[in-house]
């Protein structure tokens, strides 16, 4: 990988922003372009809302890890949690042409990215995904 | 970055809530509560400028479709203009870009409000 970092951050949806605009800054720094940046940017935001969300269920003051990784050709994220496993199939999809006031996240991180895969572990869990650049 | 702000002006009647920042999922509470403040009954026209709105994610769409179902059960009228490509790109992947009143710009959206 031509560039990798992570970073990592308490489950409250305030800090999600700054994660988001880490992401952005870094992308864009490596070129990627602005239509790529916003889907990760997306992504990353809808993602860490669902784990908050969700996974910890409101609550503050758990750890979050995200890492990025930047090639030439895609753009990698994964995000660690502690959080309860997250079955994706446990998700039942809502028509879209329904509209409703949530419930959008997972659909939105899946329609943005190319590759969308949890593993789920004893002490949580790993969402990995990835944005091939210029698909 | 700093948090979402916002202007409000009377144009003609209609109401225009000039947005700025980021509609994202800390800021869903506050403009949530602002929509349901100005919702108040048939006589009202709410006009949302998005122009200066830089991000939207999905609790922000959570928060104009509430806010615009509210307005058609108050007989009120609430659209939104001037979105950006990656704001219009977020309604029309939550296929919501059929169902908001969606104006290319503020002044489309008053004379369209007002009608």
């Amino acid at each position: 990988m031509a560039f990798s970092d992570t970073c990592s951050i308490t489950s409250e949806l305030e800090r999600i922003r700054d994660v988001r605009h880490w992401a952005r800054l870094h992308a864009h720094a490596e070129g990627v372009s602005a239509p790529d940046c916003w889907a990760v940017e997306l992504a990353l935001g809808e993602a860490l809302a669902n784990v908050i969300r969700h996974g910890y269920e409101g609550r503050g003051g758990f750890q979050i890890q995200v890492g990025l990784a930047i090639d030439a050709s895609r753009i990698e994220i994964e995000v660690r949690d502690t959080a309860r496993p997250f079955a994706r199939d446990s998700v039942i999809p809502v028509p879209l042409e329904v509209p409703r006031t949530g419930g959008y996240g997972l659909q939105l991180i899946e329609e943005v990215m190319d590759v969308v895969e949890y593993i789920a572990g004893e002490s949580g869990g790993l969402l990995r995904m990835v944005k091939l650049r210029n698909a | 970055m700093t948090q979402m702000r916002h202007t409000m002006r009377d144009d003609a009647g209609v109401t225009v809530v000039s947005l700025d920042g980021e509609l994202e999922v800390s800021e869903a509470p506050a403009l949530r509560d602002l929509l349901g403040s100005l919702i108040a009954g048939p006589q009202s026209r709410i006009l949302l400028d998005l122009g200066s709105v830089s991000f939207i994610d999905s609790s922000g769409i959570g928060v104009l479709v509430g806010a615009h179902r509210l307005a058609e059960q108050a007989g009120a009228r609430l659209g939104l203009a001037a979105a950006s490509t990656g704001v219009r790109r977020v309604f029309e992947l939550t296929r919501t870009d059929r169902v908001l009143r969606l104006y290319v710009s503020v002044p489309d959206g008053v004379a369209a409000l007002r009608s």
